[in-house]
């Protein structure tokens, strides 16, 4: 346990300190992190499920808390709580069901690998489904029928475990663990394999002479776009610069030494060169539950070129990305000031610093925001591990991979 | 081009006869249309402009006086087309500057610059009335007076645009030439000619009289194939980027701009110029057509020629030098700059034995127009200040000693620049203060000299507000506005160009400068005012355009492609004070990879709430209106 | 389960302490312990308008007088007036509409909730003795209720929604009947609780989304908006509103009383001076009649021209609406729906010649709304769709 714990801070310092960036790498740390803790985790022999949310949550607010505009992270703790929650129920159901524990039964589960048949009670399976959906007007409508024969699994702590019966329980009680790990791990897998289940996509939307525009950097564009390349389409990129990292120059270098066609231009140049892009593909920093992105600096006044030229703005964005919460006041409440150096040369403007208009106030601020809000309607597709998708529909996916409850948690916890 | 230029010709041999009037050809070259033929038509334009200020244009002409004809008649010596292009090979290796061959050659290229300038028009209409004129003699006295004072605008306008692309044309240009070219013009068109000119003469002569339907007659006349050729011929100069100085007299249809993809033109370019210039290499293959050279190959030599080149002024080159450094720039800025290093031309000049001031003048202004033009694309304000110094030059009464001459076009340009620049940013100074109440917070981009000016005046008001610059690379010119106001005492927040949305949210106003206005409403400006503007307006902030009329075009212009200006791709690679961010170093070497750095960005017209000019604040809908009823005034302050 | 998914943000609450909502009076109210006045049905004029009036205290004058010479008037009456097809539960001795009536007097219940409960207590009395039965027993009752109104979207929605709570469950059909007729009380029972929950759901749901410092603007009366706003005073969210007047029935007046007493600010606006004032609006708060197919609501007449304005000076706008208003319908256009008509006082007389709209509800399409606020959480109009087809397909 201590080992862990320290590992946590550790973690969370890194994430305090910026030391890690960009979803991915976040991303996979985390579910990392969460694997080993949960690997570590001492387990009471009731209520199992509920001691490791517990637990798990825990651990992810405090994460959370330390860089709460990555929110990668965050969907990650939310992934690893669905993945338990529902990692619980299918072994309740297989438990009512008198059958082996082997299956996850969530038919609604991209995530998980099988989808064995349940066959016990149809009535159990249709509770267990349930109690990982959000709510809806069919849940309204659906009820347990035999609350009696099936303890109500799933509700809230997922108390359930120790009704179930007592014969199973020991194995049951690793079985969990172990099945939570596995499918923790099915999900790093996923985390670090997204780029190329999208890139895979890229022939479907990439043909010949194309004209595509991208800013600053993005793992995931570049694979797709060389993606493109290996399936012999040529194409021209245009690379915005993506002030102030300038991560576009290292992209652009990148991408013209794997033999594309490359144009760097300045961001303020986007709106000239807009009208002879026929796509413009960028990353995400995060998807939102209304189909908004939030996206490095930048990008939405490019959405708006994109708007005003009917370019189709393409987004790409492994589902690790997809953050259950809608955003409100995203612009603010989502960003993050980085530091005015990269915009200004202190030593230069030293002297305007100092300057006050006598209220004592400084005359000069430098505003270095590090995201953009882009709204869901600025948005023509969005490109995931799963496929293509409208805005409108993601919150669909979102419906899939997190669980109502966990929603709130993280309100909770994110406040 | 020949066949092109025969009927051309032949249709105006007439005018020809009477005077250089080539300009008779133009009624044909609307119909034979404007592929390249235009050679005949260019000298004829130099010579016709006047002359040929026919109906289109001449509705407006009340202002001109007839007594350009004659004169026109006399410079314009009629080149044929076939000569110009001779004219130029020959005149290839000694390069175009001399002054001697301006004249003709000058006017002719011009011309065919401007192929779709409502010039052209005018002087189609006006060649074909002189050609039916002269021929049936029926025209109205009235008409042809008219004809005659546009006719000699279109002269001085010619002359300056001539001279602006007179590089290639001087050589073009010789007289000698001219003759030969009439001659054979004529030979071949005469039996075509008859029945043409009947019928441009007809058109014509409606048209004259109709002369409210410029429009038409422009049209009809279809000056631009002329022009064309003219320009096949000697234009491929550089003029792309600058040629409104050409468009001084009737701006309706501004000529195409050299296009540098087309490897003719940009070849004989090359042998005209002054400047050695070494074309960039990776080019955007989006940006063929306009001219991108190497950075720092061209200043070092320059400089080395300041002693040697003897066609251009010091003062000049010194302008030219520094606009190359880039030391001096800003719309404002840089046509100062260069109308007093005209001023300082114009004190130290003599008139040669045996020359015409305002001719020989006109081709000088020309020779140091195509050298600024190398060091840098000309802005659309310094091509409207050139076009009002031409009409002065041209317009210089004969009767003016050489001294008194000079000083009047010293006070002009003196009057030039307080009145259209000075005094103008007064008025919006004057005006745009209004607009900005307490509490306001006020976004600007980039650096705009007039936006400052207002800035400062609202601060010293007592106004209370604050100010977000809003800047982006590779000019960085925020940063100095940021220091200016800063230093001035006005609160201001710094930002670069992404963040334009984030914080948008707080802004109450956007002043954005210009460097010029076009009459569609789009707003030409430094690249990323229109993704200022875009945001702008999506945050429904208003956007405030300030713009001195000056710099109204009547050109057109929906996109940011088809004409720009290319700043050093270096630029792009390099990031001032980052030097850890050298990814791109040695792009040059990548066969894949060209930075492109642009200047310039057309904003559409429906993100601006408003232009403040020195006619007052105007939507960008009224911007033809300024340009119609004030354009010409420019040219005769 | 159903208690636990529907009204999740309550149980968070409840469960964890959560700090973010806890307030004693943030409690889900009983529905007797409202201190509303109670009013009584007024037989003479339109059922829509009607029902507006009792819920939404309209205080036109001719209302007034109405009112007054109904008090103590007696409900039966009304109900026999406009009950055209009571039929055999009437003859049975027992009145949906009635029951409904009743439920209905509770100024705080939505009309829904009240048709929902009145329905349950079809069940109740009911002496069905087959599930087959029962169930046309229950689809008599609710038809009766609908056309009672046809206008009201909710009530129509209600039922519909009952009507498949009660024919979906399957599960049934393997019991006894009275053991299965006590469940479907209990589910009966169940829904409208969660029903008479959701504003408090959703009051919760919106928390977030209302900042220190903004500008709301709010549309007529809604009970949910009203909600949300209290809410957010009570957790102390310094904000402003803006209240149309809600012409004819002005019932923004009444909004911005019960706002001024919970101590907003709050300024009145003309309805036509919305437009002028939005650009110092943050964001528009609207309730809905109805939300339909597209994702788009029905409201009272204005909404859509508000969304219009709010849309095009790129406000946000969120509606607040319970998902027992979710109803199948698809209206491509404002005529595309059943009307719902009203009086309109103008205070002068209008000459017979002169045509009066009369319309009180209009519809606002989906491209036009931001959010909206359910008990299922907060929704894009994409959803609504959605859970519809997951519903009754």
């Amino acid at each position: 346990m201590p080992d862990v714990q320290s590992m946590v801070n550790e973690f969370v310092i890194k994430l305090k300190k910026r030391k890690v960036e960009g979803s991915k790498s976040t991303a996979k740390l985390t579910a990392e992190l969460l694997r080993s803790f949960i690997s570590q985790q001492r387990l009471p022999h009731s209520n199992q499920a509920g001691a490791l949310i517990d637990a798990v949550k825990a651990v992810g607010e405090k994460l959370i808390a330390a860089n709460p505009v990555e929110l990668a992270v965050g969907n990650v703790v939310r992934r690893v709580l669905h993945i338990i929650r529902e990692e619980d129920l299918s072994l309740t159901t297989a438990a009512v069901g008198g059958l082996s524990l082997a299956a996850e039964s969530d038919d609604e589960n991209d995530t998980e690998q099988d989808d064995h048949p349940v066959l016990s009670a149809t009535a159990v399976a249709a509770a267990a489904r349930n109690a990982l959906r959000p709510p809806s007007l069919q849940t309204l409508l659906e009820d347990i029928p035999h609350s009696a024969v099936a303890p109500p699994t799933s509700s809230s702590g997922g108390d359930s475990e120790g009704k179930s019966k007592s014969a199973d329980k020991n194995s049951m009680t690793r079985k969990l663990k172990h099945n939570v790990i596995e499918a923790v791990n099915e999900l790093i897998q996923e985390i670090s394999t997204c780029h190329e289940q999208i890139a895979e996509q890229a022939v479907e939307h990439i043909h010949h002479n194309e004209v595509i525009l991208t800013l600053g950097s993005s793992r995931t564009v570049m694979e797709f776009l060389c993606a493109a390349k290996e399936k012999k389409r040529s194409f021209r990129v245009f690379v915005a610069e993506g002030a102030p990292r300038y991560q576009g120059h290292a992209f652009a270098k990148e991408l013209a030494g794997r033999g594309l066609q490359t144009t760097v231009i300045t961001d303020s140049a986007v709106f000239a060169m807009i009208s002879r892009v026929n796509m413009v593909i960028v990353g995400a920093h995060a998807v939102m539950a209304n189909g908004g992105v939030i996206a490095p600096v930048g990008l939405n006044m490019v959405a708006l070129a994109a708007q005003r030229h009917a370019v189709p703005f393409v987004v790409l964005a492994g589902v690790h990305k997809l953050c259950p919460l809608y955003p409100h006041n995203p612009e603010v409440l989502l960003n993050e000031l980085k530091s005015p150096s990269e915009l200004l040369d202190f030593g230069e403007f030293s002297d305007c610093l100092d300057v006050g208009s006598g209220t004592g106030s400084p005359l000069l601020h430098v505003v270095n925001p590090a995201f953009d809000y882009v709204p869901p309607n600025l948005v023509n597709l969005f490109i995931t591990d799963t496929g293509g998708h409208n805005p409108s529909y993601i919150y669909r996916l979102i419906a899939d991979y997190y669980s109502a409850d966990d929603l709130v948690v993280r309100r909770k916890s994110a406040s | 081009m020949d066949p092109r230029r025969v009927p051309r010709t032949v249709s105006d041999p007439k005018v020809r006869q009477v005077g250089f009037f080539a300009p008779a050809v133009p009624p044909d070259r609307p119909q034979s249309g404007p592929p390249d033929p235009g050679s005949t038509s260019p000298p004829l334009s130099d010579i016709s402009p006047s002359s040929n200020s026919l109906s289109p244009v001449m509705i407006p002409p009340p202002r001109h006086l007839s007594t350009d004809l004659p004169r026109n008649f006399l410079h314009g010596p009629p080149l044929s087309p076939l000569r110009d292009p001779r004219a130029a090979d020959s005149s290839i290796p000694v390069g175009s500057y001399n002054p001697s061959e301006f004249l003709s050659p000058s006017a002719s290229t011009e011309f065919s610059e401007d192929p779709l300038s409502p010039r052209w028009g005018r002087r189609i209409s006006s060649t074909g009335k002189f050609a039916t004129s002269l021929p049936s003699g029926g025209i109205d006295v009235a008409v042809a007076k008219q004809n005659a004072v546009n006719l000699r605008r279109d002269v001085p306008d010619g002359g300056a645009n001539t001279e602006m692309q007179k590089e290639k044309r001087a050589t073009d240009a010789k007289p000698s030439k001219e003759k030969l070219g009439k001659a054979e013009r004529r030979a071949i068109q005469e039996a075509q000619r008859a029945a043409k000119a009947a019928a441009k003469g007809e058109g014509n002569r409606t048209s004259a009289p109709a002369g409210s339907n410029p429009t038409n007659t422009g049209k009809s006349v279809k000056p631009v194939p002329q022009k064309k050729d003219n320009s096949s011929v000697a234009a491929s100069e550089r003029k792309s980027g600058d040629r409104q100085a050409d468009k001084d007299r009737k701006k309706d249809v501004p000529q195409p701009r050299m296009q540098f993809d087309d490897e003719n033109r940009v070849e004989k370019a090359k042998k005209r110029s002054v400047v050695k210039q070494t074309e960039a290499r990776n080019r955007v293959e989006l940006f063929r057509h306009l001219p991108q050279y190497e950075h720092g190959t061209r200043l070092p030599e320059l400089e080395a020629k300041f002693f040697s080149l003897s066609p251009v002024h010091p003062a000049v080159f010194k302008v030219g030098l520094r606009y190359l450094a880039g030391d001096i720039s800003g719309g404002n800025a840089r046509c100062i700059a260069m109308l007093q290093a005209f001023q300082e031309a114009i004190k130290d000049y003599c008139t040669p034995p045996e020359k015409a001031l305002i001719r020989d003048l006109t081709t000088k202004i020309n020779g140091y127009v195509s050298f600024l033009i190398e060091c840098r694309p000309l802005s659309i304000s310094m091509g409207n200040a050139i076009r009002f110094l031409k009409t002065r030059v041209a317009n210089l009464s004969l009767n003016l000693s050489e001294s008194e001459a000079k000083t009047s076009l010293i006070s002009d340009i003196d009057r030039f620049i307080g009145e259209k620049i000075i005094l103008a940013d007064k008025v919006i100074v004057k005006h745009a203060v209004t607009k900005i109440r307490d509490g306001d917070v006020l976004l600007t981009y980039a650096s705009s000299s007039a936006v400052e000016m207002i800035l400062e005046h609202a601060h010293e008001l007592g106004k209370q507000f604050r100010v977000v610059i809003v800047d982006s690379r590779p000019k960085l010119e925020g940063q100095k506005l940021l220091r200016r106001l800063v230093g001035k005492g006005i609160s201001c927040t710094y930002t670069h160009i992404n963040a334009v949305s984030y914080v948008m949210h707080e802004v109450t106003r956007v002043l954005l400068g210009a460097s010029s206005v076009l009459s569609n409403g789009t707003v030409y400006s430094r690249v990323g005012t229109a993704c200022v503007a875009m945001v702008a307006h999506q945050f429904r902030v208003p956007v405030l355009i300030c713009c001195e009329a000056y710099k109204f075009h009547e050109r057109v212009q929906l996109d940011s492609i088809c004409f720009n200006e290319l700043g050093d791709p270096d630029a792009v690679s390099k990031v001032s004070g980052r030097k850890e961010i050298n990814s791109l170093d040695g792009w040059a070497n990548s066969e894949n990879l060209r930075p492109l750095n642009l200047t310039y960005d057309a904003t559409p017209s429906d993100y601006v709430s408003m232009i403040i000019s020195d006619y007052g604040m105007i939507p960008p809908t009224s911007v033809p209106v300024i340009v119609r009823e004030y354009g010409r005034e420019h040219l005769w302050i | 389960m159903w208690y636990r998914s529907a009204s999740f943000i309550l149980d968070r609450q409840h469960q964890q302490q959560n700090d973010t909502v806890t307030n004693p009076d943030s409690r889900p109210l009983s529905p007797s312990s409202s201190a509303m006045a109670t009013e009584n049905p007024n037989p003479s004029i339109s059922m829509y308008y009607q029902t507006r009036a009792a819920h939404h205290g309209v205080v036109t004058s001719d209302w007034l007088a109405q009112a007054q010479a109904a008090v103590g008037g007696n409900s039966d009456d009304a109900v026999s007036d406009n009950c055209v097809s009571g039929g055999d539960e009437e003859c049975k001795g027992f009145s949906v509409v009635d029951e409904f009536n009743n439920w209905r007097k509770q100024p705080d219940l939505a009309e829904a909730v009240a048709a929902i409960r009145a329905l349950a207590s079809v069940i109740r009395s009911s002496q069905a003795t087959t599930m087959m039965e029962l169930e046309i027993e229950l689809k008599k009752a609710s038809d009766s209720l609908k056309s009672w109104d046809t206008t009201s979207i909710s009530l129509t929605a209600g039922c519909d929604l009952f009507m498949r709570y009660v024919t979906r469950t399957s599960a049934l059909e393997y019991e006894d009947f009275n053991s299965a007729k006590s469940r479907l009380l209990e589910r009966a029972e169940k829904f409208g609780e969660i029903s008479y929950k959701a504003r408090r759901i959703i009051a919760m749901l919106s928390q977030d989304f209302i900042f220190d410092g903004c500008t709301i603007l709010v549309h007529g009366f809604s009970r949910v908006v009203l909600e949300v706003l209290r809410t957010a005073a009570q957790n102390k969210k310094l904000f402003r509103v803006f209240c149309t007047e809600g012409r004819p029935d002005r019932t923004g007046l009444r909004l911005s009383n019960e706002l001024a007493k919970l101590d907003v600010p709050v300024k009145l606006l003309i309805d036509s001076a919305v437009a002028y004032s939005m650009d110092e609006v943050d964001m528009v708060f609207v309730g809905a009649d109805g939300v339909v197919e597209s994702g788009g609501i029905i409201n009272m007449m204005g909404t859509y021209q508000i969304a219009l304005v709010a849309k095009s000076m790129n406000k946000p706008v969120y509606v607040a609406a319970e998902s027992y208003k979710f109803a199948r319908l698809y209206p491509l256009d404002q005529k595309d729906m059943v009307p719902a008509l009203r009086p309109i006082d103008f205070g002068v007389p209008i000459p017979s010649k002169v045509e009066v709209e009369t319309s009180a509800r209009d519809y606002t399409p989906p491209q036009y709304l931001t959010l909206l606020f359910t008990d299922l959480g907060v929704l894009t109009p994409s959803v609504v769709s959605d859970e519809l087809i997951q519903l009754y397909l």
